[in-house]
């Protein structure tokens, strides 16, 4: 694991066990039966969720391409495509390995106290899955701006923006007229907030699962036409 | 084994390998030489799967590297010019991880492990940071990297740039045993390099081939354009240096200072010509003195500069 990644784990850890104990407190504080879970994702989502994407992809071609170990990589008896999805999988499973000792939160709080975590087991499930879902499809999205140039700066900017732009252009559904239903539907559809309510109440939309790997496998789609165009000028 | 016809590559404009044409077979070792600039580099990158070529074909063991790169690529052992290493990584981690990515079966993993630890020296570097390592032993590890899937073809690009002269000595060794049993074809600007490792040499110039053929062939060709050497002494150094250069025989001529008022001459001869008589000529007519007057055989060093200045 490369000491970067150990700067990424401890930065998350110190975040999201911050944010553990504010959402403790505030469960034990309201008078509202809100479930600990409920707001302890909801403080994540909104406080530095989308920065996770770029520190977890902006090394990964950009920075190959600008030290110059893209050349043993690229001519390497390797496909392009196992290229990038071994690229891909890596970051997936160091962004998994991020989220595994927040489950452990949940455990020992339920050991040691009594709040309510969660309305069911089945909102873990939700959660958890939905936390998967937008996992493949932003990293994905920073896997491409990560292709895209040889300035990791270039790449962490580019994939900041795109991933915040599709997480919180379902925020406009709110102030969208009530007359333009079809486009508030498709708002809605897109929605990572949308998706993250449902989700807390245990639901997760088929809708969801499919829109989530679209974008995914759309992202992975172009990161290999970069990678190709990059290498072949095709 | 290898197979290049009519290679051309031009970047935005400018052509770095134009209609290059050339064969390696099977067990040869051959040089690739070449100034700084002459499109070695390009070559090699296009030889090994790294980047196309504008036009032009060229097949490794009968694969085209275009359009059968994979095939190509498994057969060919590539280490890139400087050495490309991931600096935050162990020596073993990193061939270990090459070694999986290049297809070595797991079963096989440790024993060619073990066998290119040990081909290429690295066995006291095992567990180091490469981040830490001497040009040295990076070069190494890129010599290490590229035959850790036991590839019949080795193409490496300047492999003993930055080296100092015992290391060089070693990277000579560590090639010229690997030329018992791989086809290589390896780059340098380095000419000692060359006549040192490789039976054969293609010289490279502004991305054109200007000669190709055994060492001995190439020297042998020239013949003709030897050097000489002279020590003069009773003019200062630039006034007979100028005179020889008037020969019309004489192409260049490189002064050395010497003790008590002599000067060491060496000479470039023109092809077919021999300039000795007009040497010993010029001396009497000046009524200067002279005590060496000698031919030296041709190097390839000649060759070289007489095919890549003009
Ligand atoms: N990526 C590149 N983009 C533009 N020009 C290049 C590139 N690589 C090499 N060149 C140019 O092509 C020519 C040949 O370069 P190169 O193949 O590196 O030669 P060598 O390895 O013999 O020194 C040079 O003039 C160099 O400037
Ligand atoms: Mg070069």
């Amino acid at each position: 694991m490369a000491p970067a990644s150990y700067v990424i784990l401890f930065l998350f850890l110190l975040t999201t066990g911050a944010l553990y104990v504010f959402a403790l407190n505030a469960a034990n504080n309201r008078a509202m039966p809100v479930s600990l879970i409920e707001i302890f994702f909801q403080f994540v989502m909104f406080f530095g969720f989308v920065l996770v994407f770029p520190l977890l992809t902006m090394r990964l071609l950009a920075e190959e391409f600008k030290m110059g170990t893209i050349e043993p990589l690229m001519t390497a008896p390797v496909s392009d495509w196992a290229m990038v999805l071994s690229k891909y999988v890596a970051a997936l499973v160091f962004y998994i390995f991020l989220w595994a000792p927040t489950a452990l939160y949940f455990t020992i709080t339920r050991w040691v106290s009594n709040v309510t975590i969660a309305e069911s087991s089945g909102v873990y499930w939700t959660a958890y899955g939905l936390v998967f879902m937008m996992g493949m499809a932003y990293l994905a999205v920073g896997l491409l701006t990560s292709a895209l140039t040889s300035s990791q700066v270039l790449a962490a900017i580019g994939s900041f923006s795109l991933v915040s732009i599709l997480f919180y252009f379902g925020l406009l559904a709110g102030i969208t007229s009530p007359q333009l239903t079809f486009f508030r539907d498709l708002l809605s559809y897109v929605s990572a907030a949308e998706h993250m309510n449902d989700s807390l109440r245990g639901i997760l939309h088929l809708r969801a699962v499919v829109y989530y790997l679209s974008v995914a496998l759309f992202a992975l789609a172009l990161t290999h036409r970069a990678v190709q165009y990059r290498r072949w000028r095709l | 084994m290898i197979k290049v016809e009519n290679l051309t590559k031009k970047y935005a404009g400018v052509i770095a390998v134009d209609r290059v044409s050339f064969e390696v077979s099977s067990g040869e070792v051959v040089g690739f030489l070449g100034p700084n600039g002459a499109g070695k580099t390009s070559t090699m990158r296009i030889l090994a799967g790294f980047m196309p070529a504008t036009s032009g074909k060229v097949t490794i063991a009968g694969h085209d590297v275009f359009t059968e790169s994979f095939q190509a690529r498994r057969r060919v052992g590539y280490m890139p010019e400087n050495v490309p290493l991931y600096s935050d990584m162990r020596v073993f981690e990193y061939l270990r991880y090459r070694a999986k990515l290049k297809g070595v079966p797991r079963r096989a993993l440790d024993e060619r492990l073990a066998d290119v630890f040990e081909q290429c020296g690295l066995d006291t570097v095992r567990n180091r940071m490469i981040g830490t390592l001497s040009k040295g032993y990076r070069q190494r590890v890129g010599i290490a990297d590229a035959l850790v899937h036991a590839p019949d073809i080795l193409i490496f690009d300047e492999p003993t740039i930055g080296l100092d002269p015992a290391q060089i000595r070693q990277m000579r060794e560590l090639i010229r045993g690997l030329g018992k049993r791989h086809t290589i074809l390896l780059s340098t600007h380095i000419l000692p390099e060359v006549e040192a490792t490789c039976r054969r040499v293609l010289i490279l110039s502004k991305g054109r081939i200007a000669a190709a053929g055994t060492v001995d062939t190439l020297v042998g060709g020239f013949r003709a354009a030897g050097g000489l050497f002279t020590e003069i002494a009773g003019a200062d150094l630039q006034t007979v240096e100028k005179a020889l250069r008037e020969i019309q025989a004489v192409r260049d001529v490189e002064t050395r200072e010497m003790d008590g008022g002599w000067g060491g001459y060496t000479m470039r001869v023109r092809e077919g010509e021999d300039a000795r008589e007009a040497v010993f000529e010029l001396v009497k007519s000046r009524g200067w003195k002279l005590r060496e007057l000698s031919s030296r055989g041709i190097s390839l060093e000649d060759v070289f500069l007489d095919l890549t200045e003009s």
